[in-house]
């Protein structure tokens, strides 16, 4: 259940930044890019089926919990291995690593709760049905996808 | 006493992290980074044991011996340039990693990519699609 993003809503408010900093003290996993002026779009955390950070880190500290790459910090050593096996760059290490636990302990995630725009969402049906939506209205406007 | 394997240390944090007595000194410049291991007379071998690498032994202590410093180039990101990290610890990651997995979608070799590059390049891709959507939606 990792969080979808629906980049075309996106304002670019940066509110799920500050969500994720406000929720993991001040260490945040969210990275909001500009693309001109055409269009913002938010980083996550993908949780990979195959994670190349839970692949590369060799004290067992991350490690797939079903849908979720999940983080064991008290077996982190901070070597940095997995903030350079992350193809997207979205794991940390500052001391310790971090990354994305999509909020564990809450029901959602507070990125997606924030985000005015409705970009966001943990629904990967809702989500997925958006896009293909979109997709066909494509077909049948422009009839070139 | 530590002992390190200069063939087999990979230039991470990790036993200076772990060490309890700050006998682990590292120590990074823009484009250089060196480890510097004291000599300890402490019978505590976390540092042996959290080492990635498997560089590190625990020897007797030996007050003539010297003690040891390892300096790392950093490697210069193939977009931005920007040091960001040694190459022991890429090519680690090279090794670990199913080769399949270690280009992208559009054949870039990623790991050789800065962390920053990686999220830049990720962010133009989705961008790149969006408004390809957004114009197609507009014929």
């Amino acid at each position: 259940m990792p969080v979808y993003v629906d980049i075309s809503r996106c304002i670019g408010c940066r509110s799920c930044e500050v969500a994720c900093k406000r929720v993991h003290g001040g260490k945040g996993h969210v990275n909001v890019h500009m693309a001109g002026d055409h269009a913002s779009v938010p980083i996550f955390c993908h949780h990979c089926e195959e994670a190349t950070c839970t692949m590369a880190c060799f004290s067992g500290a991350l490690y797939k919990d079903g849908e979720r790459t999940a983080f064991a910090v008290e077996k982190c050593t901070g070597c940095g291995l997995c903030r350079l096996a992350c193809p997207f760059g979205v794991v940390w290490t500052d001391k310790l690593a971090h990354k994305c636990d999509l909020c564990q302990g809450r029901e959602t995630p507070a990125c997606v709760m924030t985000c005015p725009a409705n970009a966001l969402s943990t629904d990967f049906e809702a989500a997925s049905k958006r896009a293909r939506a979109r997709a066909a209205l494509m077909v049948a406007h422009g009839g070139r996808i | 006493m530590i002992k390190v394997d200069a063939s087999k240390c990979l230039g991470c944090f990790s036993c200076s992290n772990v060490c309890p007595n700050q006998n682990i000194v590292r120590e990074e410049t823009q484009d250089k980074r060196s480890i510097h291991w004291k000599k300890c007379k402490e019978e505590c071998d976390l540092c042996v044991e959290f080492c990635p690498g498997k560089a590190l032994t625990l020897v007797p202590f030996d007050p003539e011996s010297e003690e040891p410093t390892l300096t790392f180039d950093l490697v210069a990101c193939k977009i931005c340039g920007a040091r960001y990290a040694t190459e022991p610890m890429l090519r680690r990651i090279e090794a670990s990693l199913p080769a399949e997995l270690q280009k992208d979608s559009t054949g870039l070799s990623w790991i050789w990519v800065c962390p920053v590059c990686r999220r830049s390049v990720e962010a133009e891709r989705a961008a790149k699609q969006m408004v390809l959507g957004r114009s197609r939606k507009n014929l």
